[in-house]
């Protein structure tokens, strides 16, 4: 009987392990943020942004957009990056991710999301001399 | 003549002594055969699975049932990663602004968050 239990113990640990190992395998383990900036000009650019130039074309009145600075920190998040004269707070796991953007000591933006791998959120409309400039989290 | 009548004497004579000998000798030999071709071809016939009789069907049972559970823990504990597109839980603009414009593109599912005449700190 307890030869039993110690196979059945065994089963379950190695299946779980087995379960955990693929879904793991697909979750986000890294988050990319960039800082992006959006103007309209007479020639459309969106060099090294290819991941997400689609998106933003097809969605902004912009054609025309620039790295200007990019990050990554592993997930789940607990850190603050500088972009640009902005301030990027996160923290929490994928699915319940809290992002704080600041700029000097003044707080811009509260917001907590939940992140699909590889699929962009955008947050946009901050101000700059000429366009805007965006951020750009992706879950990977 | 002689010579003919004299070996087919001997034959029969021959044959009626060793019948019932060569008889069990061969029920033997014959009944020794099926036994070992019946072990071999059981041996042969689960080579890959020799293990499989060491798991009981219960604990084999427990198994799948833990199987499933897991699999559904996993993907509940996964939660919103698994929906279609990304979900905006809560959004506070603290800084002046005019509005906010939330879209979704449809091809990419990726989610814009827009804020419209968002205070410039640098004016």
């Amino acid at each position: 009987m307890n030869n039993y239990r110690y196979q059945f113990s065994l089963c379950v640990v190695a299946i779980f392990l087995l379960a955990a190992g693929v879904f793991s395998a697909q979750a986000g383990q890294t988050l990319s943020v960039r800082l992006i900036h959006a103007t309209q000009q007479q020639q459309a650019s969106s060099s090294g942004l290819s991941d997400v130039a689609g998106v933003l074309q097809r969605s902004l009145p912009y054609n025309h957009f620039s790295l200007k600075g990019s990050t990554s920190m592993r997930l789940p998040a607990g850190e603050t990056r500088s972009l640009g004269g902005y301030s990027v707070q996160c923290s929490g796991a994928q699915g319940q991710l809290k992002i704080q953007v600041r700029r000097g000591n003044k707080a811009l933006i509260n917001t907590t999301v939940a992140l699909r791998d590889k699929t962009p959120l955008v947050l946009g409309g901050l101000p700059a001399s000429t366009g805007k400039l965006l951020l750009v989290f992706v879950a990977r | 003549m002689n010579d003919k009548k004299k070996s087919a004497a001997a034959f029969n004579a021959l044959g009626q002594a060793s019948s019932p000998q060569s008889n069990r000798e061969s029920d033997e030999f014959w009944s020794d055969f099926r036994a070992h071709a019946r072990y071999r071809v059981q041996e042969e016939s689960l080579p890959s699975l020799s293990w499989f009789p060491i798991i009981p069907r219960r604990v084999l049972a427990m198994a799948s049932m833990a199987l499933l559970l897991s699999i559904v823990g996993v993907v509940s504990l996964r939660g919103p990663s698994m929906d279609v597109s990304n979900q905006i839980n809560s959004l506070e603009v603290v800084a002046s602004h005019g509005g906010v414009l939330i879209m979704e593109d449809e091809s990419s599912h990726g989610t814009i968050v827009w804020i419209m005449d968002l205070e410039n700190n640098d004016a």
